[in-house]
């Protein structure tokens, strides 16, 4: 459980880390809380040549807001999002999402941006990326770069990152609901154990027109159902569609639960998956629709 | 590889140390300083044995590497009491609830405990529970280990 011998450097611009990927021809890696790689380190299921260290990045140390989005720098840490005001109120989804990430101690490390980069399949911050339409902010050889969250994710921790580059922050957007209409969002995970990966877990974000009692706009998500974290569409439309949207919650619970295809493993049957997914699905929609008449984002 | 030489402040003093990247900030502390306080279980970020502050909060030293700790303060259990040798209020309160039975998880314990209770000096149930929720522990079922950090924060918290 030591890992194997590694070459490390910690740059003080992006730049000279960019160049130092560069150099170590695709055997380079970068580390920012480590709380992912560290454990791949530690177990040699990864044998990098070289760790590029990014803590001294002091640039990309902040949480920025702007008018229509949120920017994320990449050595973030989990916690100080946790703790951001803007995040509480401009990304009330990713502030719902952040405690249910490992413990407090390893949220005090990882970051967000890692964590989005990381692309595991049961980890919550991709499913937030994804209900939000994220953008992940790129840095390489040939310059900068821009890619969006669906087009992202290949696949089981697998990304459209190239091993010479650097993500250097995750853009949120998050427009001002128009006026009459509020944000709000539900997280909610089942695992084996608190803090531990998910078996599964939901997402919903609403921005409901609270004197018409209708959704205006729907996101819907899960993870730990497929190699990559899912929205559905069908039952976002459903939403936006209803007279009375917490009559069609159970619906479009069922529907989504019907839409997944999950494997089997250790922890949970395909079918047990399915099941927990239709559960949670309903309970964070009621959840978001209850928030946003009782006029609080957070927890 | 190559040895990197790396500075660092723990419980006050500073060392000068030359280690290979891959050593762990736990296999540091333990195997270069000797400072054994500090437990390593799963090595791997599991079970929180490992738990001490780095720059005042609360990591888990077997997924940090020492090299990243250049530069850094680092906070053990043997840093704990101002002293050295008296034991803190809630390392006291660990004796009094029988917060420990073979003291395996107990350092990590203690520096989770005390970063809560500095943040919050009168932490309900939950919250502890919250908080010491990385943190394994074998032995006491985990409900003694709540009474002291709850009787540390009646007695004087960390100090
Ligand atoms: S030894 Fe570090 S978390 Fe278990
Ligand atoms: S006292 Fe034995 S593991 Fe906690």
């Amino acid at each position: 459980m030591k890992p194997v011998d590694f070459g490390y450097v910690r740059p003080l611009t992006i730049a000279d880390a960019v160049t130092a990927l560069a150099c170590a021809q695709g055997e380079g890696k970068v580390i920012a809380g480590g709380q992912s790689l560290g454990p791949l380190l530690n177990m040699r299921l990864v044998r990098p040549a070289l760790l590029v260290d990014v803590n001294a990045l002091a640039e990309l140390a902040a949480i920025e807001e702007g008018e229509l989005e949120v920017r994320i720098g990449a050595i973030v840490r989990q916690r100080g999002a946790e703790r951001s005001a803007v995040v509480a109120g401009r990304l009330p989804l990713l502030a719902e999402a952040l405690p249910y990430i490992g413990h407090v101690q390893t949220r005090n490390r990882g970051t967000v941006v890692g964590s989005v980069v990381h692309a595991d399949p049961s980890a919550e911050l991709p499913l937030v990326a994804l209900c939000l339409d994220a953008i992940v902010e790129i840095v390489g050889p040939a310059g900068n770069r821009e890619a969006s969250i669906p087009d992202f994710y290949e696949g089981y921790l697998s990304t459209d990152l190239a091993p010479d580059e650097l993500a250097v922050a995750v853009r949120f957007p998050a427009p001002a609901p128009p006026s009459g209409i509020v944000r709000a969002a539900a997280f909610a995970e089942m695992a084996r154990r608190e803090g531990d990966f998910a078996i599964v877990a939901a997402a919903a974000q609403l921005d409901v027109d609270v004197a018409a009692r209708r959704v205006v706009d729907a996101r819907v998500g899960l993870t730990g159902v497929a190699g990559v974290p899912l929205r559905f569409a069908a039952a976002e439309t459903a939403l936006r569609n209803a007279a009375e949207p917490p009559r069609v919650f159970a619906s479009v619970a069922e529907t989504v639960s019907d839409e997944i295809d999950p494997d089997s493993d250790l922890h949970a049957t395909a079918a047990y998956r399915r099941s927990v997914a239709r559960v949670l699905v309903s309970r964070v929609l009621e959840r978001a629709w209850l928030r946003a008449f009782a006029g609080e984002n957070g927890p | 590889m190559n040895d990197y030489a790396i500075s660092v402040i723990v419980n006050g003093v500073t060392y000068e140390r030359r280690i290979p990247p891959r050593r762990s900030l736990v296999d540091f502390l333990r195997d270069d300083l000797a400072l054994t306080g500090t437990h390593v279980g799963c090595e791997h970020g599991i079970c929180g044995a490992c738990t001490v502050m780095l720059d005042g909060v609360p990591i888990r030293s077997c997924i940090v590497y020492a090299v990243q700790a250049d530069g850094a303060s680092i906070t053990t259990v043997e840093g704990l009491s101002p002293d050295g040798s008296t034991l803190t209020p809630l390392q006291d309160a660990f004796v009094e609830c029988h917060g420990l039975q073979c003291g395996f998880c107990t350092p990590g314990m203690l520096i989770a405990a005390t970063a809560l209770l500095r943040e919050k000096p009168d932490p309900s149930a939950d919250e502890i529970r919250d908080e010491l929720g990385g943190n394994i522990c074998r032995c006491t079922g985990y409900q003694q280990i709540v009474e002291a950090v709850q009787l540390a924060a009646r007695t004087g918290g960390t100090r």
